[in-house]
């Protein structure tokens, strides 16, 4: 390729960064230093001074933290039944484990409302068994609420991550330390450990940062009373106006989402250096009688507990009504109750969704083909420059984008404030680093002599292109699609702040209804949220077959 | 009482892996456990090693039984197939870790493994990482490592099997010489088998879990039990045969008379030929065979002839010093000494 028509592939690409990344993140800046009306830096020293900004990062740190250890706590027994045993359904059961993550943070919100919120399925249960009158758990709007949840959807980030570099760890390591002299327990110590650290640091700085940008299920599960920064912009911004301090907060996730997304980006590099040239042969066994059966039995029941509970409870409470089990929620998606001009009907918000989805998922390809063309390229000062500039959206909290489409885009010289675009603009923003991950392996991995030999033989540059090229790139297209798709689908963060309020999509219908008494409110966010989480698990698996497929061939 | 006695021995995984071995081992003795991959001599080291619990039968260490003792209260040492060095310790620390955890003082450990990397000729690899040494380094490192705390017994795991076939040659006798200057008492597992013939004072040869023969190596080379045996030595000539009242074996070339023959009257046996064993026939009394040169193949200090033979048979020989030159096409007429025939069993 031309350096030219090269440097053209790109430019569509840094307009739209430019335009719907950066302008934002500039309008941030802007907002948070100077004010409204050029006010000045008054606001931030305002916070710093109150201690306002230390009592909402100090939250958002902890709970973070807190929940990091917990999943480590009950993710790395998991990880070590999987990298050392072989036992039957393994690879399903390490598919299934991965669903809780891909959900759309509004289904893992009402999955857990139904089965330990107030009138949820467990505490429906233990009152009709022991006659009490009012429900015995209490954990609506307590921090153990949202813990839990975070727990869920993380689990399989740290199962993944130190599961996967732990089977691939020699076992004569830990051999050759016991013919030295070391204990079971000392070998661990002083060769296993060691040895996990990268990965369980790179697990727990991935898992942290997804708990310190955590906003739907804290917003449901956490109540009014408990804020982290990413919950707070939202209040300050939507609820009471005060555009400024939102700002500034903004300006904190984005300072601390960086710094943690660059350290991540450190270690993960670490882990991902084979720590041994040699490649040893499959050694995981069959687990022996007594402890190692009670391990991993131990380990399937936690993980019913923990990801197939809130889930099985969504199911059940969807179909669950006040008559008995009956489809009364379902049916009710398409009529439209209540009177008020804001009430949507459940149906048209999927339909909502559906569109928004397919235009995002169209933008993003569009984007991360013409950028994974660009980069695919020699390799150069350009690239090397380029490449982590697209993955910033990543790096960058869902509220903050949308709070930063809504100050910048709401103005001239750009007013898209209710245009219906926005939202997929924002969805593709977040989806197309995803297709330029998926596109830019496979086309790396087209030889350079494939096409020499098809040239050899006569075929034209549109032949080649057609033949050799369009074969690899289809199928990473595909999934890099079904990705965007999934992404824009379960969107909450960012579109909470763009959407029309008259035209919301599923995850923002699941979260008003949610929100609103009722049990028909509650009993139709419920079947929302199944039906999200249907068509969600759905990607995922096309998604799962499409990764075995490629590494089977 | 032997140094080290394995009664019975036997472990299955998911099919028999070590079928009923009985072996034993004196002190200083180097002995390879040879044969093809898969016939169980690592899970029988691991055995000795204590990284495998045996299903049943007994290993006896100096009297005393350790069948179940785990590995670290065995004081044994085992070089690992891929050197299995810790990647998060450099050299140094590697070589070490043994002496670290006998809870040396800090001074002894230095000085022990400093005489170690001394002894190994890598004295100045000793701060550098891992994974920055070569294949060779990385097997001193491993010997190193595993010679420190002063094992009793010493375990090779296909030493050299990572290494090139230049460096193998080379290494191989190194590991020889320091195994008899410390006078350690070492099994050295290895499918190779002239590495085995090379580095050991006896070979035992295994096939699928069992143990077919332990002798020294020319009494291995010279007298193979089996026919298993003489192929895996790489004897290619082996003919069936019947052994005669005479002493005698008929055979499709005729009747032969190897200097030993360990079957008895009417026996069916098989008969190896090593390939040194003929020479042109002149007119004596050893009774002689024709076959055709099919092949020939000139490597200087002999020829390499291919033969065909009486009996479908196809033969090869290394003929010394032949004149004329022996042709393609041609007959030729050999006879064969006694001493370089052997009687073995057949395969069912």
């Amino acid at each position: 390729m031309r350096p030219r028509v090269r440097f053209l592939l790109i430019v569509p690409v840094l307009v739209f960064l430019g335009v719907f990344y950066f302008y934002p993140l500039a309008s941030i800046f802007g907002l948070s230093f100077w004010g409204e009306e050029g006010g000045g830096a008054g606001n931030l020293i305002k916070l710093v001074q109150t201690g306002y900004y230390a009592r909402v990062l100090w939250f958002t740190f902890w709970q973070a933290l807190l929940s990091t250890l917990l999943t480590l706590l009950l993710a790395l027994p998991g990880a070590y039944v999987f990298a050392n045993f072989n036992f039957r359904g393994k690879a399903l059961i390490q598919s299934l484990t991965a669903i809780p993550f891909v959900l759309p943070t509004m289904v893992t919100a009402a999955a857990f409302q139904a089965l330990l919120g107030r009138g949820g399925l467990l505490n429906g249960l233990l009152m009709g068994l022991f006659g009490l009158q009012s429900p015995p758990i209490q954990m609506e709007q307590t921090v153990w609420f949202f813990l839990l949840a975070h727990v869920f959807y993380n689990y399989t980030v740290a199962l993944r991550i130190v599961g996967g570099f732990w089977a691939n760890l020699p076992r004569d390591l830990t051999s050759a330390a016991r013919l030295l002299g070391a204990s079971p327990l000392g070998a661990f110590g002083r060769v296993t450990l060691p040895l996990l650290a990268p990965p369980i640091l790179a697990a727990s700085l991935l898992v942290f940062v997804f708990c310190f940008t955590s906003f739907g299920v804290i917003l449901i599960l956490g109540g009014p009373t408990l804020a982290t920064v990413e919950v707070e912009i939202y209040r300050q911004a939507v609820q009471l106006f005060d555009l400024p301090l939102a700002a500034a907060l903004s300006l904190v996730q984005i300072l601390f989402t960086f710094g943690l997304m660059a350290l991540y980006t450190r270690y993960e590099g670490k882990t991902a250096v084979s720590l041994m040239p040699e490649v040893l042969g499959d050694i995981r066994r069959k687990a022996k009688a007594g402890l190692e059966k009670t391990l991993i039995w131990s380990n399937f029941i936690l993980m019913a507990l923990l990801l197939g509970a809130p889930l099985g409870a969504l199911v059940l409470g969807s179909f669950l009504t006040e008559e008995g089990l009956s489809l009364a929620y379902y049916q009710g998606l398409a009529q439209n109750r209540a009177q008020s001009i804001l009430y949507v009907a459940p149906l048209k918000a999927l339909f909502n969704s559906l569109a928004i989805a397919s235009i995002a998922t169209l933008i993003a390809l569009v984007l991360g083909f013409l950028a994974a063309a660009f980069l695919a390229g020699p390799r150069g000062r350009g690239a090397g420059l380029l490449d982590p500039l697209f993955m910033l959206p990543l790096s960058t909290s869902a509220v903050t984008l949308g709070f930063g489409f809504i100050i910048a885009l709401d103005r001239p010289p750009l007013n898209l404030r209710s245009a219906w675009i926005l939202p997929a603009l924002a969805h593709a923003l977040v989806a197309f680093p995803f297709v330029i991950r998926s596109l830019l392996p496979a086309w790396r991995s087209i030889p350079a002599s494939l096409r020499e030999a098809a040239a050899c033989l006569g075929a034209s540059r549109f032949l080649i292109w057609r033949t050799v090229d369009w074969p690899i790139l289809s199928r990473a297209l595909a999934v890099g699609a079904v990705f965007s798709f999934v992404i824009s689908l379960g969107e909450f963060g960012a579109t909470v702040f763009v959407a029309r309020p008259q035209s919301p999509t599923l995850p923002l219908a699941i979260y008003r209804f949610l929100t609103r008494p009722g049990a028909m409110n509650y009993g139709q966010a419920l079947a929302m949220s199944c039906l999200l989480m249907a068509v969600t698990a759905l990607g995922f698996l096309v998604l799962d077959r499409m990764g075995r497929v490629r590494e089977g061939s | 009482m032997a140094f080290l006695e394995l009664q019975n021995l036997s472990k299955a995984f998911d099919r028999p892996a070590v079928r009923g071995v009985d072996l034993t081992l004196e002190e200083g003795e180097v002995l390879a456990l040879l044969g093809p991959s898969g016939c169980g001599k690592t899970t029988l080291m691991r055995m000795v090693a204590g990284l495998e619990e045996p299903d049943s039968g007994r290993v006896i260490f100096r009297g005393r039984e350790i069948t179940a003792l785990p590995p670290q209260k065995r004081n044994f040492g085992l070089m690992f197939q891929e050197f299995a060095l810790f990647p998060h310790k450099n050299v140094g620390e590697n070589v070490a870790f043994g002496l670290k955890t006998q809870k040396l003082a800090e001074e002894q450990i230095q000085t022990r493994a400093g005489e170690m990397l001394k002894l190994m000729g890598i004295s100045a690899l000793a701060g550098r990482g891992v994974a920055t040494l070569s294949g060779g380094e990385r097997q001193r490192v491993a010997l190193a490592r595993s010679l420190a705390p002063r094992p009793e017994l010493l375990m090779l795991d296909e030493p050299l099997g990572a290494l090139d076939r230049i460096l193998r040659e080379r290494l191989l006798a190194e590991v020889r010489t320091i195994l008899k200057t410390l006078g350690m008492t070492s099994i050295f597992v290895t499918h190779d088998q002239s590495e085995a013939l090379a580095v050991a004072d006896r070979v035992a040869v295994m096939d699928q879990g069992r143990l077919i023969q332990a002798d020294a190596p020319e009494e291995l080379y010279l007298h193979p039990r089996t026919e298993f045996v003489a192929r895996f030595l790489g004897f290619k000539n082996l003919i069936p045969g019947r052994v005669k009242a005479d002493g005698g074996v008929e055979t499709p070339l005729g009747d032969l008379h190897p200097a030993v023959v360990t079957a008895g009257p009417g026996e069916r046996v098989t008969l190896v030929l090593r390939p040194e064993a003929a020479v042109a026939a002149r007119s004596g009394t050893l009774p002689s065979f024709r076959g055709r040169v099919v092949d020939r193949l000139f490597l200087g200090r002999h020829y390499r002839v291919t033969l065909a033979a009486p009996g479908g048979l196809e033969l090869v020989f290394d003929l010394e010093g032949e004149v004329p030159p022996p042709q393609t096409g041609a007959d030729l007429e050999l006879t064969l000494s006694p001493a370089g025939m052997a009687v073995v069993q057949p395969e069912e």
